[in-house]
């Protein structure tokens, strides 16, 4: 963890504790000692489909954070059956990979999936989920989404300055966020 | 020589297999490797180190035009072509200019401050972008309180984490002054996005590069006086062809000066003694 990184995350998490906003469960968060990674607990809204329901979110923050997006899966036992969630708990969410900007945070990414969560008409997974699960690389950020929004053509999305060793995997999404 | 354009990154994908990306991948990390070889924001050079960055047989246009921009600039600071040259490149000649003007020091702060107000107001992410906000005036205070010597300045500015935190302060307002001006620029923007989206995916975000409608927007946020002396293979009169910003400041003295090659900006210093 590199020093800016170190103060934004313990300044996030100071600010999380001290609105400790609807539908987190901030009081169980887990964070390492070195503040790398963080477990979220979320809770479905009221009205929808996962009303009730909790789902652990794993953030993992480099040293580049927050120019860096984090990366975001859901882990644990529970992972929410969702058109954008794969069954190993990636999340095909654009503000994760190319719309990061630094002036979002862990907590407007937990609104960003409690909203796109609320906004689901099925629980169920994408289509392509087997093959994905089973030839992905671990870590999502390694995953490289097409978002065929309508404000863009046909794009390939990939982060300029991460670190890109390994596997990178290619799917294809239809996606309108 | 430093290269952040575009011309690297794929525009369509239609017909690009796995191989093909992992070809790419392995062309971007080299970029990415040789970038971090050079500082953020180099030393102030004399200004024939650019001259020696050309062969005078192969690439006798940019030869010769160095030459020529050494009669008129006496120093050169190589900035790192890492996409955020022009922000960076700013970034450094404002801060230049406020360890020696300590009137003007003052304002700038006055104006952080007032920016801070002004961005949540226009909705951005409220405790983010102050945080930005404040590290910034925090920096520009130690250097008002003498906490800093010249060299511990540059020592920031040379530091990611620091250096990167300065300078989203600089994305942060150019998207503000776009954003509190849409109706002036919104016809600016490309078709099928809005400038709400333009400034969050081509300003606010990182590493992305500066078009014409940033420049503009951050030369009116900081109100800067800036000439970007243009060194490319087109014809021009001696010395190249230049661009003073605002429009409205023509031939008048700037304060910061860069100096563009096609993807890249550097910060020049004029020769004051020749003037």
């Amino acid at each position: 963890m590199s020093d800016a990184a170190t103060r934004r995350l313990m300044k996030e998490l100071a600010q999380l504790k001290n609105e400790n906003p609807e539908g987190l469960l901030i009081d169980n968060t887990i964070t390492s000692h070195d503040l790398k990674q963080w477990k979220i607990g979320v809770v479905g809204a009221e009205g929808t489909l996962y009303a009730g329901e909790v789902f652990t979110l794993q953030f993992t923050f480099g040293p580049q954070y927050p120019f860096n997006s984090p990366e975001v899966m859901f882990v644990g036992d529970t992972i929410p059956a969702h058109p954008h969630i794969y069954s190993n708990g990636h999340i095909c969410l654009s503000i994760l990979s190319d719309d990061w900007t630094p002036a979002l945070s862990v907590q407007s990414v937990c609104l960003s999936i409690l909203s796109m969560l609320s906004s689901s008409k099925e629980k169920k997974h994408p289509i392509d989920d087997a093959i994905y699960v089973r030839t992905c690389n671990k870590n999502p950020s390694k995953t490289r989404w097409w978002f065929h929004g309508k404000r863009r053509n046909i794009q390939v999305s990939f982060r300029p300055m991460s670190d890109r060793a390994g596997f990178i995997n290619v799917f294809t999404r239809i996606d309108s966020i | 020589m430093a290269n952040d354009s575009d011309e690297n990154k794929p525009t369509s994908t239609a017909a690009m297999t796995e191989d093909d990306l992992l070809l790419q991948d392995q062309q971007l990390k080299q970029i990415e490797d040789e970038q971090k070889a050079s500082p953020l924001v180099g030393d102030k050079l004399p200004f024939y180190a650019l001259a020696g960055l050309y062969d005078p047989v192969s690439a006798i246009t940019f030869f010769t035009k160095a030459n020529e921009l050494a009669a008129i600039y006496s120093d050169i600071r190589f900035i790192r072509g890492d996409g955020n040259c022009f922000y960076r490149a700013v970034l450094v000649g404002i801060v230049e200019i406020l360890m020696k003007d300590r009137e003007r020091l003052i304002k700038f702060i006055d104006t952080g401050r007032e920016w801070m107000a002004k961005l949540v107001k226009l909705g951005f992410p409220d405790w983010t972008c102050s945080d930005f906000c404040e590290f910034f005036i925090e920096f520009l205070e130690k250097i008002r309180d003498g906490k800093y010597t010249e060299a511990e300045v540059f020592q920031n500015l040379n530091d990611d984490g620091t250096a990167n935190y300065l300078l989203m302060y600089f994305r942060l307002i150019t998207s503000g002054f776009l954003k509190d001006n849409c109706e002036e620029y919104a016809p600016f923007i490309a078709e099928g996005m809005t400038l709400q989206q333009y400034c969050e995916t081509e300003i606010e975000a990182m590493w992305k590069e500066a078009d014409h409608l940033s420049i503009m927007a951050l030369v009116r946020a900081t109100g800067i006086r800036l000439r970007i002396q243009y060194m490319d293979r087109s014809e021009a009169p001696n010395g190249g062809y230049q661009h003073d910003l605002p429009d409205e400041a023509d031939n008048v003295t700037p304060d910061i000066t860069l100096l563009y090659r096609p993807g890249h900006y550097d910060l020049i210093y004029r020769n004051l003694v020749a003037q």
